[in-house]
């Protein structure tokens, strides 16, 4: 059995400050034994993707219920490519239905929006990087 | 009909009522502790008549994409009956950015109306009567004195005197501390430029109502009932002693001070809390402050109805939940009330949600009777008794908070962050084991493709690039040399402490400063960087 702790970087994108939501996840995550390093507002990709790579993440997640995930999550995805890292990416806040194909067909692996559980969001984390590292063994 | 009128004084059935009832003898503990309406302590209502006289000023939240558009909105909403105005700027506005910043520009006009410069706030109040209508703006953040100093500009290109202007910003930097609304702002800077609005409001705008201390936004950060007015009166009062230490006296700032508070759920928890607000404010300031005018001892209540509280399932059910809200705002005797959206948790408010929640309030006046009789739920055993208890709560609170050096000093501890922290973990977890029933969410759920009734927009809010567009215009067209030399003013007025920046602040925004090079200019006079997220340099936008 695999013991060591699933590292997160969580943070908002852009200018949207409604933080609660992030912090109680990064709270959940934490409680159910990941290691989160909470990145706080105000984040852009590069300070995302920067903070992935010294952080070695196995998952980035990112909230905002501003529409500004829209131009920031796409330019996550292309510089952890660039980077060639593959972390689990995670968005949250309040996406529209429609909006949420178009991140997973980005890229994106899970999106949470407004009413989702933390046992959802942990379940989702750890089959999600269960996998991802199962099959790189492969 | 019209709300003048809402309060007919008779039931449906014809039968007359008082303007509001009591005990057949008041007694020496009726009048310490509840006193007639409009008498201290103002537990049981501010005004003795209350919407007899005056119904509460109906407003509903607007911003969005530019000052022209918010203005159609805010005069749709006029035009529907409105009585107030209350406005919401943009993220960028709110952390003192400009609509092209690179950052700003991602966002602008999506959470509110951009107010970058002069020409927006004129043009946002275009063809609205400054003197006829109050205008509040839901500002907390460092970003207060420069709209209050384009607002004062646009009174006078339109020669109304200061003093006829009525309205309010929030000005709280505490609480702005534990929001993220204060990017680049320390707390030394926001307390100055909170104070600084204060005082000139005090000396020379006496009809507005500089701060609006957010005891809101706490109890949408999880705190309980009696958390949300115990820390919130402890942040007035930090503002009213540092004020004070400027000279004005407590009866010249305390009317200006006004409270916002959410108004949830739980109906008669709610209707207690504000009557437990309005005694506990008169007596810290008869006691503490040793307030003489009994204006300053009577709190004004704005009510807000509780964002937290609606859901994305089901979502015309939030306008039940927005109604039962809203009653207890006026069974708990507001003065001005506004709605959160039904569709808020899945959008901004679209014009067809707002003018549900503006029918909502006139359905409560015009035809629930409410209107007619103050207090009317004084001398319930059940509402004295949780009015009692709800004091009590708040006061522990408040004990505490003095007990860590008064609320500046508790904020830098850490005290109010843990307790938010603590307080959001717990609110969650109790609605997801069910303990806290939330219909359509934990309970009576029906499964999402049934969930006809979630039929809104679904799109994502984009930023608004016509706004960029008028900044940039605007730059192109104002005179950079007075720009610089009005920046320059401000930078020396604001390197010293013991200046007020309302006027220089002024002379800045007339001359064409816009609201990131006012901001920048002050953040460099603190030694701080001129862009709090550094996407820019000092006067690269002049």
């Amino acid at each position: 059995m695999n013991t060591t702790p699933i590292r997160v970087v969580l943070g908002k994108v852009g200018l949207d400050m409604h933080d609660i939501g992030s912090k109680v996840v990064a709270r959940g995550l934490r409680e159910a034994g990941m290691e989160v390093i909470y990145l706080g507002p105000f984040q852009t990709a590069d300070s995302v993707v920067g903070a992935a790579t010294t952080e070695d993440a196995d998952v980035v997640a990112v909230s905002n219920i501003s529409g500004e995930y829209a131009t920031y999550v796409p330019e996550i995805v292309s510089k952890l490519r660039d980077r060639d890292l593959h972390p689990i990416v995670i968005v949250g806040g309040l996406v529209p239905d429609k909006d949420r194909q178009g991140l997973i067909d980005l890229g994106v692996d899970g999106v949470f929006g407004q009413g989702s559980t933390i046992d959802s969001i942990v379940e989702f984390i750890r089959g999600a990087v269960a996998k991802r590292s199962a099959a790189r063994k492969a | 009909m019209s709300e003048s009128n809402a309060a007919s004084g008779v039931t449906w059935s014809g039968i007359p009522l008082k303007t509001y009832y009591g005990p057949p003898t008041r007694d020496r503990n009726y009048e310490t502790k509840l006193g007639d309406p409009g008498a201290l302590p103002f537990t049981r209502a501010g005004h003795a008549e209350m919407y007899r006289k005056r119904l509460w000023i109906t407003r509903q939240l607007a911003g969005l994409d530019t000052a022209a558009a918010t203005n159609q909105r805010l005069r749709y909403l006029i035009a529907n009956g409105q009585t107030g105005l209350a406005i919401v700027p943009d993220t960028p506005t709110q952390l003192g950015l400009d609509s092209d910043h690179p950052l700003g520009a991602r966002s602008v006009g999506t959470q509110g109306v951009p107010l970058c410069t002069v020409e927006d706030m004129d043009q946002m109040l275009e063809g609205i009567d400054l003197r006829g209508i109050t205008a509040s703006f839901s500002v907390p953040g460092a970003s207060v004195p420069v709209l209050l100093a384009q607002l004062l500009a646009v009174a006078d290109r339109r020669n109304v005197p200061w003093d006829e202007l009525r309205g309010s910003f929030q000005n709280d930097p505490l609480q702005a501390t534990h929001t993220c609304y204060d990017a680049g702002t320390p707390l030394e800077l926001g307390m100055r430029l909170c104070v600084d609005a204060m005082e000139h409001c005090a000396r020379h705008v006496p009809g507005f109502h500089p701060t609006t201390v957010n005891a809101y936004d706490l109890r949408e950060s999880g705190l309980n009932a009696a958390e949300e007015i115990g820390v919130a009166i402890s942040m007035a009062q930090a503002y009213i002693e540092e004020t004070l230490k400027r000279g004005p006296t407590i009866d010249q700032i305390g009317p200006g001070i006004l409270l916002i508070c959410a108004a949830h759920i739980d109906l008669f928890e709610e209707v207690a809390k504000f009557r437990a607000a309005r005694r506990i404010w008169s007596r810290m300031m008869r006691e503490h402050f040793g307030a003489k005018d009994e204006r300053t001892c009577r709190l004004t209540l704005a009510v807000h109805t509780a964002g937290s509280s609606l859901v994305a399932p089901q979502p015309i059910n939030n306008v039940v939940r927005g109604t039962v809200e809203a009653l207890a705002a006026v069974l708990g005797g507001c003065q001005g009330l506004d709605l959160s959206a039904y569709d808020e948790p899945v959008d901004l408010p679209s014009e067809q949600a707002a003018m549900v929640a503006l029918r909502t309030q006139q359905i409560l006046a015009l035809e629930a009777g409410v209107a007619n009789v103050v207090d009317p739920l004084g001398g319930s055993w059940f509402v004295e008794e949780l009015t009692d208890e709800l004091e009590r709560r708040a006061v522990a609170v408040m004990d505490e908070v003095a007990a860590l050096g008064g609320m500046v000093a508790a904020a830098k501890a850490g005290w109010l962050r843990r307790l938010m922290d603590e307080r959001q973990w717990q609110l969650q977890q109790s609605i997801e084991s069910g303990e806290r029933p939330i219909v359509g969410v934990n309970c009576h759920q029906i499964p999402l493709e049934q969930d006809t009734l979630l039929s809104f927009r679904g799109e994502h809010p984009k930023p608004c690039a016509e706004q960029v567009e008028i900044v940039r215009t605007f730059r192109r067209r104002r005179d950079a040399g007075s720009v610089r030399s009005a920046l320059t003013g401000l930078k020396s007025r604001a390197e010293s402490t013991s200046e007020n920046l309302i006027s220089p602040i002024k002379i800045a925004v007339e001359a064409g400063a816009t609201m990131g090079e006012v901001m920048g200019t002050i953040r460099q006079a603190y030694g701080l960087p001129y862009d709090p997220v550094g996407a820019i340099a000092a006067g690269s936008t002049i």
